[in-house]
């Protein structure tokens, strides 16, 4: 990973890093990498993946639940610009 | 029993006017360790406000009622801000309460504080808040490490006898470690995650900061509970209970050799005069070896599991219908969504977003996510088989006192295999406290004991065990 790429990468999650912080994460890629590569190695042959802890959940899915805002005006507090009740986007 | 809360409340049902004075005394040294920097947002006003209707609402023998405390603030108060320990959250305030929050009104609890953290729990310093390093109150220089950073620091002074705090690698325990307090994590799923704000949801775990074993069980008893909100709520009624607190006479203690072996000769003389103790009380210590290969890949496999996770949860943050804005009139919705972010996310954020974005690209997934997940498997295997050879594991929760805030900006902390262990329990979801041991150097050092998933009770009983044992050891008398 070069710092071009790097670069390129936090464009994807929209936000810009610093010169600095790239030079820091071009040097920590390389440890990654290395680590990756050691990783790679271990052997996970019929092995399942573990998605969370403990699979023995009660609700895997529920229904929305439709919560109607009791001060609208409190919720829209929240946005920097509202005209009219609706949140301007710019 | 050693407990602060049992003492405070035997002042509350004795007249609940105490009530008003309790509140007053944590002001007070709230105000004396402000130079600290644990709490983000204080709530006092509303604690006062609140107690005059308190008997309205809650029932007084609640053993939390009038009793003040502190939530880590990226737990979720209606119309109280909620930072999360971010810019971007600045002037945030939820329109609905998190789960734990709800449970502890009702029992009467009152909120005195939104305690500071590293952004979004993305941090194991107390050194990334958007709001300033917390200081460790045994030394100023130090730090109490994090992300739970404040939520120690305020138990410690003794500002509130419990915080609220959130564990995704260490959160809890490691900051317990270098305050002298204890940290409980759950088993996974026991408290609600709904409402607090996520770092990675499969190893998220809400918990408790308390300065004694019976107060964290007073607490987990009230907080612990299903919530069909959160889907990977557990239903396990009364799993945890204060008059089920006991000694245990024998216990069969697990200590894994090769970790202990990573001990300085301090710590490992300190460590040994524990085990020499306990086996001179009649229980037992059984010696065992983990797989080392394995575990050293422990702190990138979090990170691998860990960063895409937090990355994922965040992408609903561009400043439009909450949050900070500085966009300018006809910006497009990416380039709102870039400055925001750019100018409100934090540097330790951006670099574990980064990472995490990386690890799950198309050429990664399946070579790096997806093997580092079946690796999680292992590390549950691991685990399940060190803790199949007794009652509990025990080791020490950190591999040295707390860090130098200096050293930690500087980069000069070197860690081991003692501090990635902590991480197993989030890995597995087993229940996991810290509890204080002994101080090195005027600083602190505390002890771990992991047990297997929904023994949070029988690790209770044993911590309560060892924490008599220690205060014997040390001359501390409790009443």
């Amino acid at each position: 990973m070069n710092k071009e790429k790097i670069k390129s990468l936090s464009k994807t999650l929209y936000f810009d890093l610093s010169n600095e912080q790239l030079i820091e994460l071009e040097k920590e890629f390389i440890e990654i990498q290395q680590k990756i590569d050691v990783l790679k190695k271990i052997n996970t042959d019929n092995i399942e993946s573990t998605n969370f802890c403990l699979v023995s959940s009660n609700s895997n899915l529920r229904k929305d639940e439709i919560v109607l805002a009791s001060d609208n005006k409190k919720h829209l507090s929240n946005a920097k610009q509202i005209i009219n009740d609706y949140v301007v986007i710019k | 029993m050693k407990s602060i809360i049992l003492k405070l409340h035997e002042n509350i049902i004795k007249d609940d006017k105490n009530i008003k004075s309790i509140l007053e005394t944590s002001l007070q040294k709230s105000n004396q360790y402000k130079n600290l920097n644990a709490v983000i947002s204080s709530t006092y006003d509303l604690a006062f406000d609140k107690v005059k209707d308190l008997s309205k609402y809650s029932d007084k023998k609640n053993l939390l009622y009038g009793i003040p405390y502190s939530l880590k603030d990226n737990i979720s108060t209606q119309d109280i801000i909620t930072t999360g320990g971010s810019l971007f959250l600045k002037k945030y305030k939820p329109s609905f309460n998190a789960t734990v929050y709800e449970k502890l009104n009702s029992s009467g609890a009152l909120l005195t504080s939104k305690n500071n953290l590293d952004e979004f729990g993305l941090g194991g310093t107390g050194t990334f808040s958007a709001y300033g390093d917390v200081k460790n109150n045994f030394d100023e220089l130090y730090s109490p490490g994090g992300s739970s950073s404040g939520a120690a620091v305020l138990v410690s002074t003794g500002v509130v006898s419990f915080a609220i705090a959130t564990d995704t690698g260490d959160s809890i325990r490691r900051p317990a470690s270098f305050t002298n307090t204890v940290g409980y994590k759950p088993t996974y799923g026991l408290v609600s995650r709904y409402g607090v704000l996520p770092y990675a949801p499969s190893l998220d775990h809400v918990g408790i900061i308390t300065s004694t074993v019976a107060d964290s069980v007073i607490v987990a008893q009230e907080i612990i509970g299903f919530d069909h909100k959160d889907f990977s709520s557990q239903n396990k009624k009364d799993l945890v209970k204060l008059s089920a607190l006991q000694q245990i006479k024998k216990i069969k203690f697990v200590v894994i050799k090769n970790i202990i072996e990573l001990l300085t000769r301090q710590q490992k003389e300190k460590f040994d005069q524990l085990i020499k103790l306990l086996i001179a009380k009649g229980h037992d210590i059984n010696y065992v070896d983990v797989d080392i290969n394995l575990l050293q890949h422990i702190d990138a496999v979090y990170q691998i599991i860990s960063y895409p996770e937090a990355y994922s949860c965040y992408s609903n943050m561009n400043g439009i219908l909450f949050g900070e804005n500085i966009a300018m009139q006809n910006d497009d919705f990416e380039t709102i969504i870039m400055k925001n972010r750019t100018q409100f996310f934090g540097n330790e954020l951006k670099r574990r977003f980064t990472i995490g974005a990386y690890l799950t690209q198309k050429e990664n997934y399946h070579d790096i996510y997806i093997k580092a997940k079946k690796i999680r498997t292992l590390f549950n295997q691991l685990l399940q088989k060190a803790l199949n050879e007794g009652d509990c594991i025990l080791l020490p929760a950190t591999s040295s006192t707390a860090n130098k805030i200096a050293d930690i900006k500087a980069n000069m902390i070197k860690s081991n295999l003692i501090d990635s262990s902590l991480l197993l329990s989030n890995f597995t979801g087993t229940p996991s406290i810290t509890i204080p041991y002994t101080f090195f150097d005027k600083m602190p050092w505390g002890i771990n004991i992991t047990c297997n998933v929904f023994q949070d009770q029988k690790m209770f009983d044993i911590a309560y065990t060892l924490e008599t044992l220690i205060d014997e050891m040390n001359g501390v008398t409790n009443e």
